[in-house]
Order: C-alpha cells, then sequence, then structure tokens
C-alpha cells in the first residue's frame, strides 16, 4: 500500500502543472492583466510602468516557468491585488471553506444514505417515488438560486437566519484556541445552517440516486438472497450484506463529490458572503491577480488529490480482496 | 410498517439537524446598534496604504481610507465643493507652478505623533517614488495630471508642491484632494507589505479590525477637530453580491449600500426599513465614435460605416436617433437629463440645448449627407462594441441604442466583448467603430471632465485618453492656451465654454447622460447622497 501512496503522491505535481498552466492560459486568454493594474485614465507611459513592474512584459513562457520554479522552492508569490503572500491569503480563507465543504459533504452524505437505501428498498412503491422526485427537483436547481430564495424567506420574510455574514469556529480551533472555537460554535453552526443547506441539496440529490441504484443492484445479489433465506432480519440483511457490498462505488463519488464541492461552493460563498477560498478565487479572477489565482489552485488541487487518495485507501478496509498496489 | 419507521427516524434527523441552529439561535439575529453605522460595499479592498488608491487595489479602497486618512482639501458633499481640510489655505506661485498649503496647528495621527509639513511633503514623495511601485490613481493619474515634481516642508505647518505647470485651480484642488496624508515616523518603520494591511491615519476614525473577506471597522476618533463624526464604530461589510446586500439593507443589518441594481429599489422603498434614493450622477456614458483612420476594423475590413462617421454630419445626424430620456425611465427607472458634452452639470455650457429626439430629423440630415437608404433600408451598417453588464452603460442599453440606430436606417450590430480586451482596444483606438463608453467625472472641474481629450501637448489626437482618436484643432489649441488663463478665471471659462461649443458642433460622441446612480439608505440616519463615487459616512447620523 505504501508504493501505492507514494505513486499517487508523485502524479501530484503533475496534476499541479496541468491544473496552474490550464488557469494561467485562462486568465490571459481574457486579455491583458496590466490594464487592471493601472489608473482610470492611463497614458503609455503608466501602462508600461506597471506592464514592467508585475513583470507582464516577459514572455509568457517564462512567467509560467518562474512560478513553477518558485513553487518549488515554496514561494507562491505575492498577490498583485492584496500586496501580501498569496499563500497567507488563501490559508486564512482556507477554514471557512472548509466549514463549509465538510457542512455540506456530512449533511449531503448523511441524508443521502437513509434516502437512498429505503427508496431502493421500497423500489416501485410511493415512497420511492416521492423520494426520487425530490431528488430529481434537488439537482435540478441551481445552489444559487436556492440560496437567495432561502435568503429572502429565512432570512427577510421570517427573520429566522441572518442574511449572510461568518462566525468562525475551526479557525480558532486551528490556531489552538479551543475556548474560542467553543465558545463561537453555536453561533458558528447559526451563520453555517443556511449556506450549508444550499450547498447540500444538489450533492445530497445527487448521492441519493446513486446509492439507491447502488443497493438495488446489491439486493439481487445471490448473496443477500442467502442471507434472506437463512432467516436474517431485514435489517441485518441490509446493514451487514448489501450495503458493505454497495460502499465501494458510493465511497469513489463521495471522494469526488468532495472535489465538486470544493469548487461548488464559491457560488454559495458569493451568495452569502462567506469569507472563504472560492470568493477570494472569484475575485482574483475578476482582479486578474494571477499569482493569487495560482496558489489557490495548487492548495485546492491538493486537497482535492488528498481527499481521493483516502477514497482509494477506503477500498481496501471495505473490502480485503481490493488490494492497492 | 418497516420503512414507515425509517421514514420517521429520517425525518426526525432531518429535524434535529435543522433545529439545532435554530436552537442555537435563541438570540435574533444581531441589527446594528445607535452607535454603530453599517455601509456595505461590493468589493473588499487590497491594500489600505494611503499611497496605493485605486487601481491595483481595486475602486473602493479610497471610499474607506478617506474615513482613516484626511487630505489637504477634501471634496465636499456638495456639489463643485471642495473643502478645505488639513489645510486652511493655499498660495500659488507667480508662474502657477508651486503651491503652498498652510496647514491647521494642533494636527496627529492616530499613533499620537505630530502631523507636520514635513509629513505632508513625505507622503506626497512616498506615492510619486517609482521605486515604491505604486500604481492606481495617486501615483498613476494624479502625479501625471497635475505635473508632480516634489514636495518641499517650508516651515512645520507650511508645505509646497512643485509641479511642472500652472493648471486650473479647482482641478488642482480635486487632484491633490485625492492624496491621502499620513505620518512619516510609522510609515518610515513598516515594509510596503505591512502598510498595505496595518492602517496609521490622520482621520476623523482608526482603523479597529480587518477581518479578511467579510468587514473592516472603525472606531471615531476623539477630539478630531476637522469633521463632526456622529456614530462612535463605523462598519464597511463586503457583500459581493447585490441581491444579498439588498436583503441586508431590508432587514436593518445595512445602513447605506450605494449602487445596488435598480430594480430592487421598490423592495427596498416597501420594507418600511430602508429608502432608495435615485439621482444623476458623475460617470459620463456615451457612444463613442471612433476616428482612427489607421485603426484595424477601418484598414483591414474597410466598410461603408466606418468611413461614414468620420463625417461631422452623420455624427450629428446620429444625435438626434437615440431617445434618452426613454431610455433612462425604462430601463434604468428613473429620470435623466441628456448631455451637451463631456461635462457635467453644474460645469458644463449653460445655453446649449441638448440635441432632441427627432428620428425624422437624423434621416433627412443622413440623406443630406449622402447616406440614403438602399433598397433594403440600409443607409450603412456599424458594429457597436460593448462591456456585457448592468448600470448606466449595461447590456440592455447598449441593445436599445443600436435597435435606434437601426431605426433609423444605420444597421447596427451590438457586439459584447470582455472588459479586459474592451479597455486594452480602448486605450490603443482600436476599438470600434462605435462603442459604448463611459468615463468617470466631476462635479467640482470642467477641465477635469474635459481631461479626456486633452490638448497638443499631450498627444492631441494621439493622447491616450483621448479613445476616439478625434482630431480637432480649436479644442487642442484650446487646451494649449489654457494654460496662460490660470490667473484670469474668466478668460479661462470664455475659453472653456468656446471649446464645449466645438465638441457640441463636431462631436466625437454621441452624448448620451451622466449616468444615474442610486444609493439604498437606512430610514433611522439622516444621510446626505453624493452625486460621485464617494460614501462620506462620517457626516451620517441618527435620525432625531
Amino acid at each position: 500500500m505504501n508504493t501505492y501512496v507514494i505513486r499517487r503522491l508523485l502524479l501530484l505535481p503533475i496534476v499541479i502543472v496541468g491544473a496552474t498552466f490550464l488557469s494561467f492560459i485562462s486568465i490571459w486568454l481574457g486579455g491583458d492583466p496590466t490594464l487592471f493594474y493601472t489608473s482610470e485614465r492611463p497614458s503609455k507611459e503608466e501602462i508600461d510602468r506597471v506592464r514592467a513592474t508585475y513583470g507582464f512584459d516577459r514572455p509568457h513562457s517564462e512567467q509560467y516557468l518562474d512560478f513553477l520554479f518558485n513553487l518549488a522552492r515554496g514561494d507562491t508569490g505575492t498577490s498583485l491585488y492584496y500586496s501580501v503572500p498569496a499563500f497567507n491569503l488563501v490559508m486564512e480563507r482556507m477554514p471557512a471553506t472548509l466549514e463549509l465543504t465538510f457542512g455540506s459533504f456530512l449533511l449531503s452524505t448523511l441524508l443521502a444514505f437513509p434516502i437512498g437505501v429505503i427508496a431502493a428498498r421500497a423500489r416501485g412503491t410511493m415512497t420511492d417515488g416521492r423520494l426520487m422526485l425530490g431528488a430529481m427537483f434537488g439537482q435540478s436547481m441551481p445552489s444559487f438560486w436556492l440560496g437567495l430564495m432561502f435568503i429572502l424567506f429565512f432570512g427577510v420574510t421570517l427573520r429566522w437566519m441572518p442574511v449572510s455574514g461568518h462566525v468562525p469556529f475551526l479557525k480558532p480551533l486551528l490556531e489552538g484556541d479551543i475556548e474560542q472555537a467553543i465558545q463561537n460554535f453555536p453561533n458558528a453552526l447559526y451563520y453555517l445552517t443556511m449556506p450549508v443547506v444550499a450547498a447540500s441539496v444538489w450533492p445530497l440529490a445527487r448521492s441519493s440516486r446513486l446509492i439507491r441504484s447502488t443497493v438495488l443492484e446489491v439486493l439481487h445479489q445471490d448473496y443477500v438472497v442467502m442471507a434472506r433465506s437463512k432467516g436474517l432480519v431485514e435489517r441485518t440483511v441490509l446493514a451487514r450484506h448489501a450495503i458493505r457490498n454497495a460502499l465501494i462505488p458510493i465511497v469513489t463519488l463521495l471522494g469526488l463529490q468532495f472535489g465538486f464541492l470544493l469548487s461548488g461552493v464559491i457560488v454559495i460563498e458569493i451568495v452569502f458572503s462567506w469569507p472563504g477560498v472560492g470568493r477570494l478565487i472569484f475575485s482574483a479572477i475578476n482582479n486578474r491577480d494571477i499569482p493569487l489565482v495560482q496558489t489557490a489552485v495548487t492548495l485546492l488541487v491538493i486537497l482535492f488529490v488528498g481527499v481521493n487518495l483516502i477514497a482509494d485507501l477506503l477500498y481496501g478496509a471495505l473490502d480485503p480482496r481490493i488490494r492497492l498496489e | 410498517m418497516k420503512f414507515s419507521r425509517s421514514i420517521k427516524l429520517l425525518f426526525i434527523l432531518a429535524l434535529i439537524l435543522g433545529m439545532m441552529p435554530l436552537a442555537a439561535s435563541a438570540q435574533m439575529v444581531p441589527v446594528p446598534d445607535d452607535d454603530t453605522l453599517v455601509v456595505a460595499i461590493n468589493g473588499e479592498p487590497g491594500s489600505m496604504d494611503p499611497s496605493q488608491v485605486g487601481g491595483a487595489t481595486g475602486g473602493s479602497n479610497f471610499r474607506i481610507m478617506m474615513h482613516v486618512f484626511a487630505s489637504l482639501y477634501e471634496l465636499g458633499q456638495a456639489d463643485g465643493a471642495i473643502d478645505p481640510y488639513l489645510a486652511h489655505s493655499f498660495s500659488v506661485s507667480e508662474d502657477g507652478t508651486e503651491w503652498t498649503f498652510h496647514l491647521n496647528e494642533g494636527l496627529t495621527c492616530h499613533d499620537g505623533e505630530p502631523l507636520t509639513a514635513e509629513d505632508v511633503a513625505y507622503s506626497f514623495n512616498r506615492m510619486a517614488d517609482p521605486d515604491n511601485g505604486f500604481t492606481g490613481n495617486s501615483a498613476g493619474f494624479v502625479v501625471s495630471s497635475i505635473g508632480y515634481l516634489d514636495a518641499r516642508a517650508d516651515s512645520e505647518l507650511d508645505v509646497t508642491i512643485i509641479t511642472q505647470k500652472p493648471q486650473n485651480r479647482a482641478m488642482r484642488l480635486g487632484l491633490i484632494a485625492e492624496i491621502l496624508v499620513h505620518c512619516k515616523d510609522s510609515y518610515e518603520a513598516m515594509t510596503l507589505e505591512e502598510a498595505a494591511r496595518n492602517v496609521v491615519g490622520s482621520g476623523p476614525y482608526s482603523m479597529d479590525e480587518w477581518v479578511p473577506g467579510e468587514y473592516i471597522s472603525m472606531q471615531r476618533v476623539p477630539d478630531f477637530g476637522l469633521r463632526e463624526a456622529h456614530f462612535e464604530e463605523l462598519v464597511w461589510r463586503f457583500i459581493p453580491e447585490p441581491s444579498t446586500a439588498v436583503a441586508e439593507v431590508i432587514t436593518g443589518n445595512v445602513d447605506i449600500y450605494k449602487e445596488f441594481p435598480a430594480t430592487q429599489g421598490d423592495s427596498i422603498n416597501n420594507s418600511g426599513a430602508a429608502e432608495a434614493r435615485f439621482f444623476p450622477g458623475t460617470t459620463r456614458v456615451y457612444i463613442g465614435f471612433n476616428m482612427n483612420p489607421e485603426a484595424s476594423f477601418r484598414v483591414d475590413m474597410p466598410s461603408l460605416g466606418a468611413e461614414a462617421i468620420m463625417e461631422t454630419d452623420v455624427r450629428v445626424a446620429l444625435q438626434y436617433a437615440v431617445d434618452v430620456h426613454a431610455i433612462c425611465e425604462n430601463l434604468l427607472l428613473t429620470t435623466c437629463e441628456r448631455a451637451t458634452s463631456l461635462v457635467n452639470s453644474p460645469n458644463d455650457h449653460p445655453t446649449l440645448e441638448p440635441y432632441p429626439y427627432d428620428p425624422m430629423k437624423a434621416e433627412e440630415l443622413l440623406d443630406a449627407a449622402g447616406y440614403p437608404r438602399g433598397d433594403d433600408g440600409v443607409r450603412f451598417s456599424l458594429d457597436l462594441k460593448a462591456r456585457r453588464g448592468t448600470g448606466a452603460d449595461g447590456s440592455d442599453v447598449t441593445l436599445a441604442v443600436a435597435q435606434y440606430l437601426t431605426d433609423i436606417g444605420v444597421q447596427t450590430e451590438p457586439i459584447f466583448i470582455e472588459s479586459g480586451a474592451f479597455r486594452t482596444d480602448l486605450i490603443a483606438h482600436q476599438l470600434g467603430p462605435i462603442y459604448m463608453g463611459r468615463t468617470g467625472g466631476s462635479k467640482w472641474s470642467a477641465q477635469y471632465d474635459m481631461a479626456d481629450i486633452p490638448g497638443h501637448i499631450a498627444g492631441g489626437a494621439a493622447a491616450e485618453t483621448n479613445y476616439t482618436h478625434w482630431d480637432n484643432d480649436v479644442w487642442f489649441d484650446g487646451w494649449d492656451t489654457l494654460p496662460n488663463y490660470t490667473a484670469d478665471p474668466e478668460a479661462e471659462r470664455a475659453l472653456e465654454l468656446a471649446m464645449l461649443e466645438e465638441f457640441y458642433r463636431d462631436p466625437p460622441w454621441l452624448m448620451l447622460y451622466a449616468g444615474p446612480r442610486n444609493e439604498a439608505v437606512s430610514n433611522r440616519i439622516e444621510y446626505q447622497s453624493r452625486a460621485d463615487y464617494f460614501i462620506t459616512a462620517y457626516a451620517a447620523k441618527l435620525k432625531e
């Protein structure tokens, strides 16, 4: 297994190069970033000066290779917009994004399992129909629209929930200030609720449908029929024989889902003014802040690859027949 | 039966998850108290360095920084006012190149350091020093616009700004008002990176906390005698989504929000929590006629339309084709005055009448200019380049203008391009043949507004900011003569008016309007909205 992990980790730089290269090209395809850093009525002299200041006058290949070289030394550069190290900016915002992503991941996964299993077990009944109709609605509703509707209904009309904002929980926890984290927890949860629910609906719908179809497939396997014929109660049949065998494709999906959530929360962060990495990337793209975009992309790639690696490693735990080599 | 039990369990789980936060929210959603004023803005500033204003840090930081830093003079709230601030007066050398400002006594920065002429000189020189690499409006625009050379402290309270050229007084004062003054000792002790986040100010509020991605809070400076700040605490919340910001206004969590989506005005007014204000702004919106003879659309893809707009008669004819009032009322949901030139009121030409909407006359003039309708009803075709977006120069306005022109036989195709590419082509004088333009303006100086198209010395037709490549000797000669009249305001104004008449007679722009602004203001406060981009939050106070 160690060989497998090392091999996967060795692939990481290739993924980083691919992702950062694409984002670098995409920013330049949008036009020369220089004009975002000049005054409103720039003279040619000012444009030339700004271009030289930020190194935009150098060949694109040289700029990109420079980034890679510095990245290898652990230097991701300074944000053009914020004038501070890009790495610090991303790490400053990462806890808020993780709160939102983990929250949505947890909520969608916890609810998707019972929904999927119930729907599979009740296949063809009214219960199944209702649950899958709900899932279809969930997959059809854009999260930004849903977010705005939540704000309108729960925030503006009922005044039950805050319209926007954030109370940090993970950040003080990571900084070792446990007392502060505990103190913030109720309010953090309060502010987290609407964004998490809005971000969870789509993955919840997707996971429920996949879990339903996977469990359905397993329920018709011989070993399940055998378990039932042994006289085991239905709950035991489901828990010990059906669900466990259905878990492998589900774990793969959940690993990928985490990545989708990481990118998907960008919209949610904007709608709810959530101070996360997604919003930071969005403004960095708007400001053509190349070092910041590249740094954020690099760190998100590492996170995404890491989570999927964990998902792969879980296969072995779920099914001893699988050996990772 | 088994599964109905499971469904029950599922709903109980969902209920628990749903109720946990609600239980935690025993406190209601917090609203600002009577000592706190909350202002929402869409973008977070990148830097709070007083020398890095606009540009790289986004336009929003001056709005915030003008509350923690003071300037020698300040753009006042009343239209056209430029009020004394750190300086109580100024004098100008005989040749008009040296401006000496006389500071008020007893000034200090927020760390207690006395603020003297030496600090003012340092602020100017730090901002203009190319080694610091500052970009944006102060270093990029003000320095070149005033022809800045140096600043020196003549005494404890007298500082002289040395420039290359004499200049219109209002224009120079207005530009100098954009330079934020800070103390030498505190800023010399900081690196540029530290100065981007650590603020030692000189204004009515001192920096309290900057929570990245969320807000900046400020505390009122006790005994700041130059301006009266009414709220103890001032909070700037960064809310990128306009609909969310409007929701915060409606729920009473935000007191001031400038530039909300116009369609949400009724929601704000009906909420009872705030008032939606609509008023004329300072950003000039126009259709530019690109007359660059070497533009690629003219050289590589010659067209009748691109040639037609080179003629004054055609450009005048097109002025009659667009119903500006209908655009304002139906698309911008407010009324607006049609512009007669590139200068905003109250400094615009007092007697010129805006071109009326008269499509029949437009057609007659085009016939007379030698561009009759063809068999297909088309006189000639034009591409109208524009940025996609909303507001005074938004996509719907572009589409409306294109339709008005098409209605008189000028087949106009709106082409929306990405904002970066738009600016690149604009500055290279390659955008066109016609484009939807907007440019920041003022209420305090005609020449500031006129400076979009400078004189021969600044490049004439080829000047970077003369995006239409308009070539007009009356205009250019006028600019070259204006500096001679800085000591004679009447002669100076007469020449400005003559230049504006020429602009009207031979228009490089299809003149539209000063883009309307809007602002949502909480019903609990008294606050005077400004026509320009700024927010003078320190002047807001609770209603009696």
